[in-house]
């Protein structure tokens, strides 16, 4: 009777543990606490909606100071927070970052940012900057200024007549003896795309073409070159001015330098977090695209 | 629950407060803002004793929101709506499309803000200057900066009027650089790393120290600088 009774107190005591182990397992509420932590403005499904949150929401929404909002307002906007919760949680559950397009870029980019995170905001020592700055002495110069005037004989075919090269030549003997410009281009139809002034080398760069930009860094303030044949016409620079660049000295140097520091930890970085991904990953590939390589 | 704003007025909270800030300070943000809150403007890192504030106005919880999520940190809550474009460069700004300045604009857009607090010899520079500033096509300045170049809190574009300067000390050649080469300080977000209450005690400990600074200055008469 006594090993009877046992066995069933025993029985109705595993069933009643497995229910509560149930409960626990697969509703929220059986890991739930009932008291929200002082930071919280609410727990929903004990993920905490931050007060911190709460209050940049509100005076986002209200335009007022927390102190200002009324209760009704302060209310709406914790309903908003909780409903967004609710939706966040549940699109976790339906696995959007597999399926939706939208959540896995902001998946992505949020991971990329975290990645960077600590070298986005670490403070390089100042051993760390003098050693970036030894180390790329090319990059710390003064921008380099030019001022040119550019003339141009246009060609249609590509050669230009001997005609026409006697009229280049000519401009350039009347830019060499201080004819302004302007009125060089009335005498011998020639044009200026386009006269800018002062310029940065790279806006000059631009403006030119890398052959043309090359030739007028050689010639000396107040000079002219000669004419310059090229597919399109036939060109002549007058170089008003050319400010070169001045090397920097290390102090005013400093923020450019950290700025470029920290874009080249935060490649490092980045490529290392690929590297050690893709080390741990397992990456099957078609065979008709056998030749990428992971 | 107290409320972040509301702890500067209540002495207990405060004695609680102050010394967990300013060890944690003293830890955490003192190897860039300096020990004394005084910042760096050879890095562009803010005084954070001046009362003169890049993001909002100054209050606890506003601080707060920026030791919690930082500036430009990665983190998303973190302020990162907009920095300084870059305009002696072939991009400046790599939100948008905008387009470069010349060494001469950029010599004009310096003119105009220097006239605001000193006359400049070239009236014509500073002409050209504001145009650009408020040129919607080409310098945009004023889209961020404000059309009174008194900045704009809520995107952390500072005041180019009252003579407090982000970076360098307000001479031609340093707010020349500034606009040759932008800006966009970082500030990391404590929220994985502190805990919500010593990050509270922080904001009030840097809320205190700017408030003391407001104070003496006004009670020596002068004008906040």
């Amino acid at each position: 009777m006594n090993a009877t009774r046992s066995m069933v107190l025993c029985g109705i005591g595993a069933v009643a543990g497995l229910a509560i182990a149930g409960v626990g397992l697969f509703s929220a509420r059986g890991t739930a606490t009932h008291s929200v932590p002082p930071e919280d403005v609410a727990l929903v499904n004990q993920r905490p909606i931050l007060r911190s949150d709460f209050v940049t929401q509100l005076e986002s929404e209200t335009g007022e100071t927390f102190d200002q909002s009324t209760r009704a307002e302060k209310l709406k906007v914790l309903e908003e927070m909780v409903r967004e919760e609710l939706l966040v949680q549940r699109g976790l559950e339906l696995d959007f970052a597999e399926t939706d397009q939208s959540t896995r870029n902001a998946l992505s980019t949020a991971m990329s940012q975290q990645v960077l995170a600590e070298a986005t905001t670490s403070q390089p020592s100042e051993q760390q900057l003098q050693q970036f700055f030894d180390q790329n002495p090319a990059r710390y110069a003064t921008d380099g200024i030019l001022t040119v005037r550019h003339l141009v004989i246009p060609l249609r075919g590509g050669s230009a007549t001997g005609q026409q090269m006697v009229k280049a030549h000519e401009a350039v003997t009347a830019l060499r003896t201080d004819t302004p410009a302007e009125a060089v281009v009335a005498r011998y139809g020639l044009t200026e795309p386009r006269n800018d002034g002062d310029e940065f080398y790279f806006a000059a760069r631009i403006h030119l073409g890398d052959p043309l930009f090359e030739a007028a860094l050689k010639l000396k303030e107040g000079t002219v070159s000669e004419p310059l044949l090229a597919a399109d016409g036939v060109h002549i620079l007058k170089v008003i001015k050319n400010k070169v660049p001045v090397p920097l000295t290390f102090d005013r140097a400093r923020l450019q330098v950290m700025t470029d520091l920290k874009d080249a930890q935060q490649t490092r970085l980045m490529q290392a977090t690929l590297k050690f991904l893709r080390g741990r990953s397992k990456i099957l590939v078609a065979t008709d695209y056998g030749d990428y390589k992971p | 629950m107290a409320s972040a704003d509301s702890i500067p007025g209540n002495a207990d909270l405060m004695s609680f407060a102050m010394p967990r800030g300013a060890s944690a300070y003293s830890k955490h943000c003192a190897s860039c803002h300096g020990a004394q809150l005084q910042g760096d403007p050879v890095r562009a890192i803010p005084n954070l004793a001046d009362a003169d504030w890049l993001y909002g106005s100054g209050r606890v919880s506003e601080i707060e929101r920026v030791v919690l999520y930082g500036i430009r940190s990665g983190n998303s809550k973190g302020w990162d709506l907009a920095h300084m474009p870059a305009f002696a460069t072939p991009h400046p700004y790599d939100l948008y499309a905008m387009a470069p300045l010349t060494p001469g604009d950029i010599e004009d857009v310096t003119s105009y803000l220097l006239a605001f607090r000193h006359p400049q010899a070239d009236e014509t520079a500073v002409e050209r200057g504001g145009r650009i500033f408020h040129d919607a096509n080409q310098g945009v300045c004023s889209d961020c900066h404000g059309f009174d170049a008194k900045g704009d809190s809520a995107i952390g574009a500072p005041d180019l009027t009252d003579g407090v300067w982000l970076r360098g000390d307000g001479s031609r050649q340093s707010i020349e650089d500034s606009i040759a080469h932008g800006l966009a300080g970082r500030c990391p977000a404590w929220i994985t790393v502190l805990s919500p209450v010593t990050i509270r005690a922080l904001a009030v400990y840097v809320h205190s120290a700017s408030t003391r600074a407001s104070a003496r200055t006004l009670s020596a008469g002068g004008k906040r600088e």
